[in-house]
């Protein structure tokens, strides 16, 4: 019953992916033993309305099962409560996520502060995307750094009710923001040293890592091995596996979004 | 199939107890041998005569105590005279059976002072690994990136080069080197980004490829997966995870 908070569908302009419609992705993760997927827009990043992707994915995978799709919201452009609502009334999980530094704002914005602010009503989860790629690997005329785990560690300050997972941190980014804070999850899918899992559990609790594969941009297979080979116990294999994310995104009583 | 792990780095702090740790740990995926490539042990990549020394002297530890798991490879900085480099060649080579070289970030494969180990490589007939990525941001000076792969495989046909890090490489990288038939690359380098693997099957061909991990920066898990999670025949499977390797290094 693994879950992955980590997944996107859509194109992207410095890969090709064969996983490319819901149903290739559902089959590819199924047959990577994945149940349940949290899904984004991959298109968003770089989109100039990223809600009108944010729309599109919620419409493509409204009657999927396993397929879950969060919007992309940029809180800096009008209409994003218009994108956070209407994907809200389609969504059965409560999150939204956003990427700074693909939209050209910080998280001290007091547009994400106004999203915060929504989000933590509705008792849902913001997910921050640190980075898509390696920052050394980009096509050398698009240069985007990763997010500021300063400018996270002050969100969590000015909102500590706010419930928020990082997605794709570097293993020493993902020590400190679970050190330097009590409301921020981890997915897994950059974290990597030699026995990664076991690494980081020398200084993280389980409950604060979640399994995500961030495919198609990466096999997915990568991190599924991850965990699969990592020398940890099998209560804490569960709760990364699924078990951190039933409790984070499908158990808990909300509000609707938007 | 016991794997051959082509692109693995001792630690200089304990390291003993951690080569004992990356054994155990190869131990658990199956994989028989690494190759080890020396570590910079904190010097930088302009290391002397005696740092160079001090780096191959740790792999000599390591291959001696573990010569059924560990293949040794003398690290060199090839801007050091000419003499001093085929003298710690031959050291590490002909005195202790290391079967390659490594030459890492500095000076760039263009540098003519380069082929004075490629010329002893060639006498020798053992493989060099180079370090090689394409990088938009964070280079370090002299780094080398497929491009100078290229013209270094041309200066010296005769010599079989591993370029190390196909994620870093790219489709770029790939199409650099693939006229190159004494090129080869290994599969270590970023997070494992998908269909490089398959992009470098069709353009190079599963014989020019190699598994390699990057440990201890990197899990063999994860490394693992970007070759097991790929599209390819068990054959091509089983070419780069073990059988060019063994190849190459002339491994029974």
């Amino acid at each position: 019953m693994r879950i992955d908070v980590n997944c996107s569908l859509g194109r992207w302009p410095f890969a090709r992916f064969e996983q490319n419609t819901p149903e290739a992705l559902r089959a590819h993760l199924a047959a990577e033993g994945i149940a349940q997927a949290l899904v984004w827009p991959l298109e968003a990043a770089l989109f100039p309305d990223p809600h009108v992707c944010s729309l599109e994915l919620a419409t493509a995978l409204r009657d999927m099962d396993s397929l879950h799709a969060v919007p992309v919201i940029d809180p800096t452009l009008s209409n994003w409560e218009e994108c956070l609502s209407a994907c809200g009334e389609q969504a059965c999980v409560r999150a939204a996520r956003v990427l700074p530094n693909y939209h050209r704002y910080t998280l001290a914005d007091e547009s994400v502060h106004e999203l915060a602010r929504k989000l933590v009503a509705s008792k849902s989860v913001l997910m921050i995307q640190m980075r898509v790629e390696d920052e050394r690997n980009q096509y050398p005329l698009m240069k985007i750094p990763g997010v500021s785990v300063d400018d996270v560690l002050s969100l969590t300050v000015a909102f500590p009710e706010l419930s928020i997972l990082c997605l794709c941190p570097y293993l020493g980014e993902a020590r400190r923001l679970v050190a330097e804070s009590t409301s921020v999850c981890i997915g897994t899918s950059f974290c990597e040293s030699a026995n990664s899992l076991h690494l980081l559990l020398g200084s993280m609790p389980a409950e604060r890592l979640l399994f995500g594969s961030h495919t198609p941009v990466l096999y997915t297979r990568a991190n599924s091995m991850k965990l699969d080979c990592a020398e940890i116990s099998d209560e804490d294999r569960a709760r990364i596996s699924h078990g951190n994310a039933r409790r984070l995104f499908f158990s808990r009583p909300s509000e609707r979004l938007g | 199939m016991g794997i051959i792990d082509i692109h693995t780095h001792p630690q200089w702090q304990n390291p003993i107890e951690q080569m004992t740790e990356t054994l155990r740990l190869a131990d658990t995926l199956d994989i028989e041998r690494i190759v080890c490539l020396g570590g910079n042990l904190g010097f930088g990549y302009e290391t002397t005569a005696d740092q160079v020394r001090q780096i191959n002297d740790l792999t000599i530890r390591l291959a001696r105590q573990w010569p059924d798991r560990i293949v040794a490879f003398a690290r060199l900085n090839a801007g050091l005279a000419a003499d001093v480099v085929v003298d710690e060649i031959d050291r590490c080579v002909l005195g202790e059976g290391f079967r390659g070289i490594k030459l890492a970030v500095w000076p760039n494969a263009r540098d003519p002072r380069v082929d004075a180990v490629m010329r002893r490589a060639a006498e020798l007939d053992i493989p060099v690994l180079h370090h090689c990525w394409y990088k938009t941001v964070q280079k370090y000076n002299g780094e080398s990136d497929p491009s100078d792969m290229a013209h270094l495989a041309a200066r010296h046909p005769d010599v079989k080069i591993i370029v190390a890090h196909l994620d870093a490489a790219g489709m770029r990288g790939v199409q650099d080197i693939a006229p190159y038939p004494n090129l080869f690359i290994d599969t270590s380098g970023s997070q494992a980004f998908s269909g490089i693997v398959e992009y470098a099957l069709e353009h190079l061909g599963a014989e020019r490829i190699l598994f390699g991990s990057d440990i201890p920066g990197r899990d063999f898990a994860v490394q693992l997966g970007r070759v097991m999670g790929a599209r390819m025949t068990d054959s091509q499977r089983e070419m780069i995870l073990s059988r060019n390797a063994r190849r190459l290094l002339k491994l029974s």
